[in-house]
């Protein structure tokens, strides 16, 4: 494997968790985050070259921080035209962590939406979002084709977005 | 436009969420631009409480970058340039080169002819007898003429190119 990947890797598992407390924080919704997440790194890796390895933190934030300006402006511009110093106003603010009371509510929170879902979407998010299984797991366990579990994810996680947006949880 | 730098009492609050939806933009706006705040408020949110992450978007990321195909092709030298003026350069390069052989090719073909085997002496060589004409020698020549300078100059080239580092 080719050392700039190894080094993605490592910065990957060193700041993944930072990268989607911002996005979460930003965007008010887990599922939202999920995806600024996931663009932030692609994003990151597709420039690898031009990363700031002196300052790897703050490079992640800044990138996840203008990934989710976009994604606002964005989600704005459907909703009502607005001025460009309101983007925040119809975000939900995130309650300030206490203790692990962010971590044991978010997971109670998605335990249950996951299981208001139809299945199968309701077994596969579960195993995705609370029992903490990769999709090759979830396809390793249920002996489905990892493409279709990977599915089955992205089609579970449209219907929580939608879903915690409408209740405004999570 | 520059907004000032961020203080420590705008991280303070920011983390124990006391910050104004509209400082908030601010705040954002700022980070977006400068790595160093950008770094501060990492460093800052890396000491308070992280919020549960699915474990599965680690690998769902790992399969769009470094594990992903297409990615893996880009890997391959050949292809990847240090700068857009090399991959030009290549560009350019191989154009030329093209242009010489579709050249040499034409050449090969205008000249070329349905040789006359002399009875009784298979395994012989064919041989090429045309009436050449003193308009194909002229044309040849000049063919030859440009071919010649177009490989000197891809022998130019080629020693640019391959000055890639």
């Amino acid at each position: 494997m080719p050392d700039k990947d190894k080094k993605f890797i490592e910065m990957l598992n060193q700041y993944e968790k930072l990268a989607f407390s911002i996005c979460y924080k930003m965007t008010g919704n887990y599922f939202d985050a999920e995806d600024m997440v996931q663009e932030t790194f692609l994003s990151i890796y597709k420039s690898l070259e031009s990363f700031d390895w002196n300052n790897p933190g703050g490079f992640v934030t800044r990138i996840a921080v203008n990934k989710c300006l976009d994604f606002l402006k964005r989600a704005d511009r459907r909703a009502v035209p607005t001025e460009d110093n309101i983007l925040l106003e119809n975000v939900s603010p995130v309650p300030p962590p206490e203790e692990n009371f962010l971590q044991e509510e978010t997971k109670r929170g998605l335990l249950k939406a996951c299981s208001t879902l139809k299945p199968p979407y309701n077994e596969v998010a579960t195993d995705y979002y609370c029992k903490g299984m990769t999709a090759s797991q979830i396809a390793g366990r249920s002996g489905k084709k990892l493409k279709t579990i990977q599915t089955q994810i992205r089609r579970a996680k449209e219907m929580l977005r939608k879903k915690t947006r409408e209740e405004g949880i999570l | 436009m520059l907004t000032p730098h961020i203080t420590e009492e705008q991280l303070r609050n920011y983390i124990s969420g006391n910050m104004a939806q509209k400082e908030q933009v601010n705040f954002y706006r700022h980070i977006a631009g400068c790595t160093c705040c950008a770094g501060k408020l990492a460093s800052a949110m890396q000491e308070e409480e992280i919020i549960y992450t699915p474990p599965g978007l680690r690998e769902d990321i790992l399969g769009q970058t470094v594990y992903n195909k297409r990615s893996i092709a880009r890997n391959i030298k050949l292809f990847s340039f240090k700068s857009k003026k090399k991959q030009n350069e290549f560009l350019m390069y191989t154009a030329k080169v093209s242009f010489a052989v579709s050249l040499a090719v034409l050449m090969i073909m205008t000249t070329a002819l349905p040789g006359s085997r002399t009875p009784g002496s298979s395994g012989r060589v064919i041989s090429f007898t045309k009436e050449i004409t003193e308009k194909d020698k002229r044309n040849n020549s000049k063919i030859l003429d440009l071919f010649r300078s177009t490989s000197d100059k891809i022998s130019d080239d080629v020693s640019r190119v391959l000055n890639l580092d």
